[in-house]
């Protein structure tokens, strides 16, 4: 179990050679961060309130709009190595049970995710320092960091399995944006714990670092969500003969 | 004519319509949302404030669905390694051609609805007169020409990448950016600029009495030449587009 | 050596809608054979291979592997045991060939020597380092093969593994099919819709038209089936024909010819002197044999021939 576990990491990790694809996930951030800070100097005499007024000008966008259509293209590219070149076939012969199999491919998804997510807050430390914040880097950051990176788990199960079920690259990462900008409304309406593509920026606090949330809503339902969607990929791999035709 | 056929046949079970028609759908909800002012003052200047929300709400959905429409067209080929296939049943770059058109006709339905659902939506708010037409059919034929510019790009890229992560990023990334830089009021010559250049309508906050204003602005010569970079831009990856895929290989 | 078979289904079914693609196959291949699945293009070959190896829930019957049966419990462990290639092949065009054997190698967990062995088998070693989007359609089907026989495994199911090749790398892959048993105790399921090619490969065959197994024995017996003929034409045909059959030779009429079971060559020129006192011209006298091809089209319907 354990060791079939590591051998479909190492295989899925093989896979992903020779394709920078986690590029993404460090250019992203990184625009953001760069116009973010740039927007806070520039309305320094506003935004006063330091950190927090950088966290939201850094996590606005990139968290809401365009970290689940992120995390969906990367996902799309996990299942189009099988969706292409009849790789089905030797992927379901792998002597291998297919929950194990798929748990590769999450493991390959929530990596990149929690690096693309440390490297959002590296750049957040970074920026803070280049402009001279002089106030103590926020400890609650910790907090958002591991919250964020739940939420994030959340998006990848969905992402997966909605690039499981359709064979086309580009419409699940559709499907993410709109996700996404429903999120907007669904925080907006305190609807946000209870929607996967919302409790990522809840977690995150994007936008307002002095959110109140209810931890225990936010591992529970998130945990729930990860729980719900895997078993779903799993049962679809194991049940929909995918290889047939 | 029957390359463009046999691409709309290609497409016909593939449910990009239902797709477009889901991202359009959002796009509703969003302006729905946006516009619902329950104040008589406010309702004043609801058609104007529409033409504010509009570049706003292209900005942020319109490069991504432009790279997905561009990856689905594009991507039928790759999987199906059909490319080298097509280029000898027919003259060389009316795959692309076909694609083109196909993908022009998309666009013009997607800002049709956009634009219809607009006035729809005004009207039965009980929006103050008449959209202000001269402004609409601008903005209109503004939005088209900047997602065509946009979607010609993703078409280059998807054709030219087997791998489609590579212009849904660039598709993503071009959206941020020029989300980003319509946020700090920046003006670029960037194609997903275009839809800010475009923009005919200003706010003014007052932050004491609360009070949105907002007017339509005149360009200045800069900007002229910034929405005249939208329709350089679509020479530019047209040009590019038939140089690349007109010739033998693709 | 074990008498039982190494594969056995029984009354193997795949529906799908209301098609049955595969109906009710009784599939026996023994230890240490050659199995050639022979059968035209659509009549249930890759469904039935699917379905051994768990890539396809058949309807109706069961499958047995090593003994075992097949079934979610011991799917593992039996594909484990299995190499596979199926269809086209299986790869990942952005890495090389070696690359590619690496994934499979790590999912199989066998040793990492094998990567090196089966290059040298399918001879793909001077292009390992190349990236398999740059292979020939021929090295992609090699690097397949290599594939499935990492681990080397006791079974080995190859569905048309010489599709797309040239003559000369359709010789290659032949031959080293033919290996396989002796020298690494596989025992190979090789399907094809040529018959010339399962003659050359196999010692066991399968025939399969639209979804049913219409015969399986081994390649002696099947070539046992070919019968010699004795052919005579004759100005005469009528007469000739009472004539032989007052002697008690059953013949039938064909054509312009009369076809007689084989006879030795005293007997036959008996007959012919015979004839020719009776004053009957005698234009042509030949052996026939039915072919292996005659054969094979008669058991898969003509309509379906190649």
């Amino acid at each position: 179990m354990n060791t079939s576990y590591i051998r479909a990491v190492k295989a899925e990790s093989l896979k992903l050679k020779r394709s920078p694809v986690w590029l993404a996930f460090f250019a992203l951030p990184l625009i953001s961060a760069f116009f973010g800070t740039m927007n806070y100097r520039l309305n320094i005499g506003v935004l006063k309130s330091e950190w927090y007024s950088l966290w939201s000008q850094h996590t606005l966008f990139l968290c809401y709009l365009f970290m689940p259509a992120l995390i969906g293209t990367y996902c799309s590219y996990l299942w189009r190595l099988e969706h292409t070149r009849h790789n089905w076939n030797s992927f379901l012969t792998a002597p291998l049970p297919v929950s194990i199999l798929y748990l590769g491919k999450l493991t390959q998804a929530v990596r990149v995710t929690i690096l693309g997510n440390l490297w959002i807050f590296l750049l957040f430390y970074i920026c803070g320092k280049l402009s001279g914040i002089q106030s103590p880097f926020p400890q609650k950051a910790l907090e958002w960091f591991l919250c964020g990176t739940l939420g994030a788990v959340v998006v990848c199960c969905v992402q997966l399995l909605l690039s499981l079920l359709i064979r086309s690259f580009a419409i699940p990462i559709g499907i993410a944006l709109a996700g996404g900008i429903l999120g907007l409304y669904m925080t907006n309406h305190d609807y946000g714990m209870h929607y996967p593509y919302s409790i990522y920026c809840l977690g995150m606090r994007a936008n307002n670092p002095n959110m109140e949330i209810s931890l225990s809503a936010l591992i529970v339902n998130s945990v729930g969500y990860i729980i719900v969607f895997a078993t779903l990929s799993v049962f679809y791999l194991r049940r929909h003969e995918i290889a047939a035709n | 004519m029957i390359t463009l056929r046999s691409e709309f046949k290609k497409i016909k079970r593939k449910k990009i319509g239902l797709t477009m028609c889901a991202l359009i759908g959002v796009q509703f909800a969003w302006l729905l949302w946006a516009g619902n002012h329950p104040d008589e003052k406010e309702r004043l200047q609801g058609w104007i404030e529409m033409l504010h929300s509009l570049p706003l709400v292209s900005v942020i959905m319109m490069p991504t669905i432009m790279s997905v429409l561009a990856s689905r067209l594009a991507d039928v080929e790759h999987k199906g390694n059909t490319y080298k296939l097509l280029n000898t049943l027919r003259r060389p770059g009316s795959l692309y051609h076909a694609k083109v058109v196909c993908g022009t006709l998309f666009i013009l339905a997607i800002s049709l609805a956009q634009f219809l659902f607009v006035i729809a939506l005004g009207y039965s708010r009980g929006y103050a007169g008449h959209p202000e037409w001269k402004y609409y059919t601008t903005a209109f034929m503004l939005n088209l020409a900047c997602c065509l510019s946009l979607y010609l790009l993703q078409l280059l890229l998807s054709m030219l990448f087997f791998n489609q992560m590579i212009p849904l990023v660039a598709g993503l990334g071009g959206s941020m950016l020029g989300l980003i830089l319509m946020y700090v009021k920046m003006y670029s010559f960037l194609p997903w600029g275009g839809f800010l250049s475009a923009a005919q309508v200003n706010m003014d906050w007052n932050p004491e009495t609360r009070v949105i204003h907002f007017y339509y602005r005149e360009y200045s010569p800069v900007e002229l030449c910034a929405v005249a970079m939208i329709f350089v831009w679509i020479v530019v990856f047209y040009t590019a587009g038939r140089i690349l895929f007109a010739g033998k290989e693709a | 050596m074990p008498t039982q078979n190494l594969v056995e289904t029984h009354n193997l079914t795949k529906q799908y809608g209301k098609v049955r693609c595969v109906n009710a196959v009784n599939m026996q291949v023994p230890p240490g054979s050659i199995y050639g699945f022979l059968g035209p293009n659509g009549a249930g070959k890759s469904t039935t291979l699917k379905m051994i190896l768990g890539l396809a829930r058949p309807t109706e019957g069961s499958i047995t592997l090593f003994d075992v049966p097949v079934n979610e419990k011991n799917r593992m462990k039996l594909l484990a045991q299995t190499g596979s290639l199926i269809e086209s092949p299986s790869y990942y065009g952005h890495l090389t060939g070696e690359e590619n054997l690496r994934i499979i190698q790590t999912l199989k967990g066998c040793s990492e020597k094998d990567i090196d062995k089966v290059l040298k088998i399918v001879r793909l070693h001077d292009a390992r380092g190349k990236l398999v989007n740059h292979y020939s359609l021929g090295m992609k089907q090699r690097l397949g093969l290599a594939a499935a026989l990492l681990g080397f495994p006791k079974l080995l199911i190859l569905d048309e593994p010489t599709n797309g090749l040239d003559p000369a790398g359709i010789q290659e892959m032949r031959e080293l099919i033919c290996t396989l048993p002796s020298k690494y105790g596989m025992t190979v399921i090789v399907s094809s819709h040529l018959l010339s090619e399962i003659d050359q490969m196999a010692d066991h065959v399968g025939i399969i038209r639209k979804g049913e197994l219409v015969y399986q024995d081994t390649l002696e017996s099947l070539h046992a089936h070919s019968k010699e003929q004795i052919a005579l034409r004759v100005s005469h045909t009528a007469i000739a024909l009472d004539l032989l059959r007052q002697k008690g030779i059953e013949a039938v009429q064909e054509e312009e010819y009369l076809l007689l079971p084989m006879v030795d060559d005293t007997y036959v020129a008996n007959l012919c002197r015979q004839l020719i006192t009776q004053n009957i011209s005698l234009y042509r006298v030949e052996k026939r044999e039915k072919s292996l091809e005659d054969i094979f089209l008669s058991l898969t319907g003509k309509e379906s021939s190649l």
